[in-house]
């Protein structure tokens, strides 16, 4: 039987309420203790963030053609993996489920880049498999 | 035409993107650093995984209004996380493949050092409660931790976080009751 999502049973009592509220100040008192070298790497990542900020404002072309060849590239390796050989007449493509869109929203998400790289070793991976499970 | 003025206006106007977009990441990169060290217990990679959300956030949304950055940003760090969970699990598959059960050379990653181990001083810092919670956050099913750590760390709303987890209200509602149940039943001990 599912659960409806939102009901009065998903209403914390006091006490559930008064816990939740206690670790979530300990859980930011955490966070505001952190050590110097942290900080220092934070505050060193975030000046680089703030450096892109020109890029995102001004030229949008400059990020979507790395985007376009990224996607282009994904849907070609994706094909060819697909397929194995030669197609013989047209194709019924699955419908991909939940989890093989998000995967491939992984691949298509820059800085995944290794990944398109390696997806034909990961096509020979799961063809060995396969054999050896004959 | 006061071409000075208009570029004196321009140069305002980037400065003021820049000073806003600074304390909006100034005030969550710690949060944001903790909810991510807590996800993948390894803080390099959770130093990694902020700095490339920020990166992203940038990128993607900082033409957005600035009341939306909040659940756009911590959109982005799930996503990262979650890709960086995934990526240890399609490598740990690689390695498991390539090991041999005849084969006799130590396993490099299972002799390498637990990257969740701190070192003593950091362990010192810690006093058993928050050592007891952040394990306890940190076995959470990945829904419930997310809307835990949003709701309760960052002080989302429930709209917000149901923005930042790509999910509905209700859920959002499910998860953190379920969340701070499971949590206060593992940690009565502690937290009481």
């Amino acid at each position: 039987m599912s659960e409806r999502p939102d009901n009065k049973s998903n209403a914390l009592n006091s006490a559930e309420d008064e816990f939740a509220r206690k670790t979530g100040r300990r859980l930011r008192q955490s966070a505001d203790e952190l050590d110097a070298a942290t900080l220092s790497r934070l505050n060193r990542a975030r000046q680089r963030a703030l450096d892109e900020l020109p890029r995102a404002r001004g030229d949008g072309f400059g990020w979507w053609v790395p985007a376009g060849v990224t996607a282009l590239v994904a849907a070609v390796a994706v094909g060819v993996w697909q397929a194995g050989g030669p197609v013989e007449g047209p194709t019924q493509i699955a419908p991909m489920t939940a989890d093989e869109v998000a995967d491939f929203d992984m691949l298509l998400d820059d800085g995944e880049l290794e990944m398109l790289e390696d997806l034909e070793f990961f096509a020979w991976l799961a063809q060995a498999d396969m054999e050896a499970a004959g | 035409m006061d071409y000075d003025g208009l570029g004196s206006a321009q140069g305002d106007r980037t400065l003021n993107e820049r000073l806003a977009m600074d304390r909006f990441l100034a005030d969550v990169e710690r949060r944001a650093f903790r909810i991510a060290d807590i996800a993948v217990r390894n803080a390099d990679d959770a130093l990694d995984i902020v700095q490339d959300s920020m990166m992203r956030f940038v990128r993607r949304y900082s033409a957005k209004p600035e009341n939306e950055w909040a659940p756009l940003f911590f959109r982005v760090l799930r996503n990262r996380i979650i890709d960086h969970q995934r990526g240890q699990s399609v490598r740990g598959r690689v390695m498991a493949w390539f090991s041999r059960p005849d084969d006799d050379r130590e396993d490099p990653v299972a002799s390498a050092p637990d990257p969740s181990m701190r070192n003593p001083e950091q362990q010192a810092g810690l006093d058993d409660a928050m050592s007891a919670l952040e394990q306890a956050v940190g076995e959470l099913p990945e829904r419930q931790r997310e809307a835990f750590l949003l709701r309760t760390m960052e002080g989302l709303d429930v709209a917000d976080t149901a923005t930042a987890m790509g999910c509905s209200d209700g859920s959002v509602k499910q998860h953190y009751y379920r969340a701070v149940r499971s949590l206060r039943a593992a940690l009565g001990d502690h937290w009481s």
